[in-house]
């Protein structure tokens, strides 16, 4: 899957939940939100591995 | 996972779409309280904290004057991007905006401190430029005061911990102040933005990085990892310490004549160095 937002466009081959996706990548669940296929997904929605995935770092400004 | 209002697929927490969004209302209209007949001075940056904010205040209180309060700090390559952002959505909710600019730009000013200096001369001028408005609304959120909460303790800032949700002494000349994300975290902020679909630059202060609350932010949302609910129970045990303010006496800047503890108020100390 193409995962897109962070810093850089990642390739990753990846079947699991939101949540694990986001532990894969080692990053915080609190401060990430992800995108699948254009809508908001729950942490617990699984992934097939050829979705269109966008993760979002909530922290923003100051 | 099923939403637990409705049953339908959970998107954000324990709620659907359209019940998230009825939750976070609700819930930033309980924090705004009852403001009927009252003008609003709502203080933006652009990002999506604070257009949240201006959104909801206006939905709930279409007939209010309200203003939307914008300091622009002056911070090259960040600041004139959320302007933007804030001049479209002024112009589609049909509210009108000031825009105050720093004397002097904070990249000009800020020294070592760029957070402390920023923070003090934001207060200054959004009080200053409030005035006349009977309540300044601002888009703080559940992060944000749980983040201060800490960094007053670790930092021993015995009056700035203090005076955290309204000034420690009255003064006519100082706003009354309500800050209706208070408790809804930062994550369930940028949710209800983008179900709605609203759409600003999520940029990050050049400065944020290198301030000491970026430090308490990060270990903080390990905790909140780990530990869910911490947050809220910071701002929780906060409130139940009841501080309350006096109306004891605070004297005027001798240089601008705005409240201050002090001959020299902070703000004039910084612009005048």
């Amino acid at each position: 899957m193409i995962i897109k937002g962070l810093d850089k466009e990642l390739e990753f081959d990846f079947r699991g939940s939101v949540l694990a996706l986001l532990k894969a990548l080692k990053l915080n669940p609190v401060e990430h939100l992800v995108i699948v296929n254009g809508e908001l997904a729950h942490e617990s929605k699984h992934l097939c591995g050829n979705e269109e995935v966008k993760i979002i770092r909530v922290v923003s400004g100051g | 996972m099923k939403c637990e209002s409705c049953g339908k697929p959970a998107v954000v927490n324990k709620y659907c779409k359209t019940c998230f969004i009825k939750y976070f209302e609700k819930e930033f209209k309980k924090g705004l309280g009852n403001l009927k007949g009252k003008s609003l001075c709502v203080a933006v940056s652009g990002g999506k904290d604070s257009l949240t904010t201006l959104y909801l205040t206006k939905k709930f209180y279409p007939k209010n004057k309200i203003l939307a309060l914008l300091i622009d700090e002056g911070i090259k390559g960040y600041r004139p991007h959320t302007i933007k952002s804030l001049k479209k959505y002024a112009k589609e909710w049909d509210i009108p905006y000031k825009i105050v600019k720093f004397e002097k730009p904070l990249d000009d000013i800020k020294g070592s401190r760029a957070c402390s200096v920023c923070g003090v001369l934001r207060r200054y001028y959004l009080n200053k430029h409030a005035r006349g408005f009977d309540v300044l609304i601002t888009g703080h959120n559940l992060d944000d005061e749980a983040q201060a909460t800490l960094m007053n303790v670790f930092m021993r800032y015995a009056s700035r911990f203090k005076r955290m949700t309204m000034p420690l002494v009255t003064h006519k000349l100082f706003i009354k102040r309500i800050k209706p994300l208070r408790h809804l975290s930062e994550r369930e902020v940028m949710a209800y933005f983008i179900l709605k679909g609203f759409d600003t630059p999520m940029d990050e202060c050049p400065y944020a990085r290198s301030s000491f609350r970026d430090v308490v932010r990060t270990a903080l949302n390990e905790f909140e990892c780990k530990h869910p609910g911490s947050k809220l129970n910071i701002i929780k045990a906060y409130d139940s310490l009841n501080i309350s303010n006096s109306t004891g006496h605070l004297s005027s800047c001798i240089y601008c004549n705005e409240p201050s503890s002090n001959e020299v108020c902070q703000a004039c100390k910084i612009l005048r160095n």
